[in-house]
């Protein structure tokens, strides 16, 4: 556990001296303005849709953009994070010491997820702050939607960072990329002539977390959480957790007999 | 010398795929050495020898394709053989938003030291190596030479019985190689075991006992310095007359003439082992003997033979 939580910090530290990353939170600031401005409007034109505008708004489009934009990042520092230690040579120092390798492959893990959930719900504390000043009635499903997006937002970077494993770092980024923003559309295809083509589509959409998408409340699995489905959105998440730690058993076996070639990507 | 060698080496190969076709490249060929307790030993070959990933399989970095290697015993990827050791890889990449203080902490505490004997071992570490003054800078803005030693450091906060340095020299200046010199020096009259790949081969001429030789991942030589030096001494023998003599009787296509000169004489060079039939044979001659010379031969220019001979 201390060697987890050493590299664990370690990542965190690495991440928050970027300075990039400070222009990323203030873009949580320039989406929830535009968001809002918005919803003020629609808010005090027909008071009898404020509640569904509200969240529609609030949740699809701030927190959702939010949600996109920091989801985006995390997959592709995650797919990263191993093969630019690796390039940089900054692994050798680490390895050499008595440490095992599942314990640095977790507290990488551990340091990305950590830095990039933190992100996140500093982000759901600028639109709920926000929420508590314009008086706006917070709803249960705010919470309900901050922590599904959590959840999916470890499962698409434990994908990221357990394919870099295997794949040259562009291709692992690359294809978290796909299944995250393709998913939905891997099931419209399902629905399409053709065996071959439902097969592969159906295969891509089978091996991809279950997923919100970006309008949460009009199609996906918080639609019918949302209506009082409450079983559907544990077995969400608990499919969701499954597969994050079913990945992450992955990473850890292939990197305990992974050639560790200094130097290169 | 200790019977139970520090680092066994046997049969180690390693290939790799590389490029888009995948072609397997062998690094390393059966290459079997030992390290000796106490004992400084330098790995010497040109670039691409295999050098690096030899250093890497000892680490348990790379896994080899075959062949075994045993540190203090124990395979490389045991925890218990890589507390005993120290490395520094070639110019000391480490996490450069760091201040020299907080890294050597965390690999400090990545090999298990904590408290008060990790921070007086990092104050003493950082005094040692001339980095007391750079404390509040950060490793990003550090000199090739600074980060070097900073490696060094974190290499030796822990006392490890055995030190693995990759390369220690590159893009070091004079006083800092002359630093990481007597570095090695003090840590060998410690009783520590000391093994690094350089390619500066004076440096390996001066620090070392033994070198191990490697080509195309191959084993070219290894043994003591000495004695390879030694064994490949060779004499100059200057002698004047008995030309017509000379090559047909007198050398008999055994010996080399390497200069002829009517002032100075003619030149021919000998080994240690032939030295004395060669020179009863001119003895015998009609041959003036004007000198006779050992000539010693540097690292460098064994290794210069060697490559001649192995291309």
């Amino acid at each position: 556990m201390k060697t987890i939580r050493l590299v664990a910090w370690n990542t965190l530290h690495g991440f928050a001296a970027k300075k990039v990353f400070y222009l990323f939170l203030f873009l949580i600031v320039i989406i929830a303005a535009l968001q809002w401005q918005k919803v003020y409007n629609i808010f005090y034109a027909y008071a009898n849709l404020q509640l569904f505008i509200e969240q529609v708004w609030l949740l699809s489009g701030t927190l959702g953009w939010w949600y996109f934009l920091t989801a985006i990042t995390a997959i592709i520092f995650a797919s990263g994070v191993l093969p630019k230690e690796q390039q940089d040579k900054s692994i050798a120092g680490v390895l050499a010491k008595p440490i095992s390798r599942w314990t640095f492959v977790l507290g990488k893990w551990s340091g990305v997820l950590l830095f990039f959930c933190t992100i996140f719900v500093i982000g759901a504390g600028f639109i709920l702050t926000a929420m508590i000043y314009w008086q706006f009635p917070i709803l249960g499903f705010f919470y309900i939607g901050l922590l599904h997006y959590l959840l999916l937002l470890v499962t698409f970077t434990t994908l990221s960072y357990m394919l870099s494993i295997v794949l040259p770092r562009i291709l692992a980024g690359g294809l978290a990329f796909s299944l995250f923003y393709f998913h939905t559309y891997f099931l419209r295809f399902a629905d399409g002539e053709g065996a071959l083509r439902q097969l592969i589509v159906s295969a891509l959409y089978y091996v991809t977390p279950v997923h919100l998408n970006i309008y949460p409340l009009w199609e996906g699995s918080l639609q019918d959480s949302l209506h009082l489905s409450v079983p559907f959105l544990w077995a969400t998440i608990g499919i969701n957790g499954c597969y994050g730690a079913l990945l992450l058993l992955f990473a850890v076996i292939l990197y305990q007999k992974k050639d560790i070639a200094v130097g290169q990507p | 010398m200790s019977e139970n060698p520090v680092v066994r080496i046997q049969n180690l190969t390693k290939s790799y795929r590389r490029g888009m076709f995948r072609k397997e490249v062998e690094a390393v060929d059966e290459l079997s050495f030992k390290i000796s307790k106490g004992s400084v030993v330098g790995l010497i070959g040109p670039n691409g020898a295999g050098k690096s990933t030899t250093i890497y399989c000892i680490l348990g970095m790379l896994i080899p394709d075959a062949g075994s290697i045993e540190i203090l015993g124990e395979p490389p990827q045991s925890k218990k053989a890589r507390s005993r050791l120290g490395f520094q890889s070639e110019i000391f990449h480490t996490y450069e938003f760091l201040k020299p203080r907080a890294a050597l902490r965390f690999y400090g505490r990545l090999a298990n030291m904590s408290g008060t004997r990790l921070e007086k071992e990092i104050d003493h570490q950082l005094d040692r190596m001339g980095l007391m003054s750079a404390v509040d800078q950060r490793v990003g803005s550090f000199s090739k030479g600074m980060k070097q030693r900073l490696g060094i450091a974190q290499a030796l906060l822990h006392d490890p019985e055995l030190l693995i340095l990759d390369e220690p020299f590159t893009g070091l200046d004079p006083q800092g190689r002359k630093l990481i010199r007597d570095l090695i020096f003090e840590e060998k009259n410690k009783g520590k075991t000391i093994f690094f790949s350089s390619h500066i081969l004076s440096d390996i001429e001066r620090l070392c006992d033994e070198v191990v030789m490697i080509r195309e991942g191959k084993k070219v030589l290894s043994g003591d310095l000495q004695d390879l030096k030694a064994a490949s001494n060779r004499w100059a023998i200057t002698i004047r007359g008995g030309q017509e003599l000379l090559d047909k009787t007198i050398l008999d296509g055994r010996w080399n003439v390497t200069m002829r000169d009517r002032e100075q004489g003619t030149g021919i060079m000998c080994t240690d082992q032939d030295k004395d039939e060669l020179l009863s044979r001119l003895l015998e001659s009609p041959v003036e003997i004007v000198d006779v010379k050992r000539q010693t031969r540097t690292l460098e220019e064994l290794y210069m033979k060697l490559e001649q001979e192995s291309s």
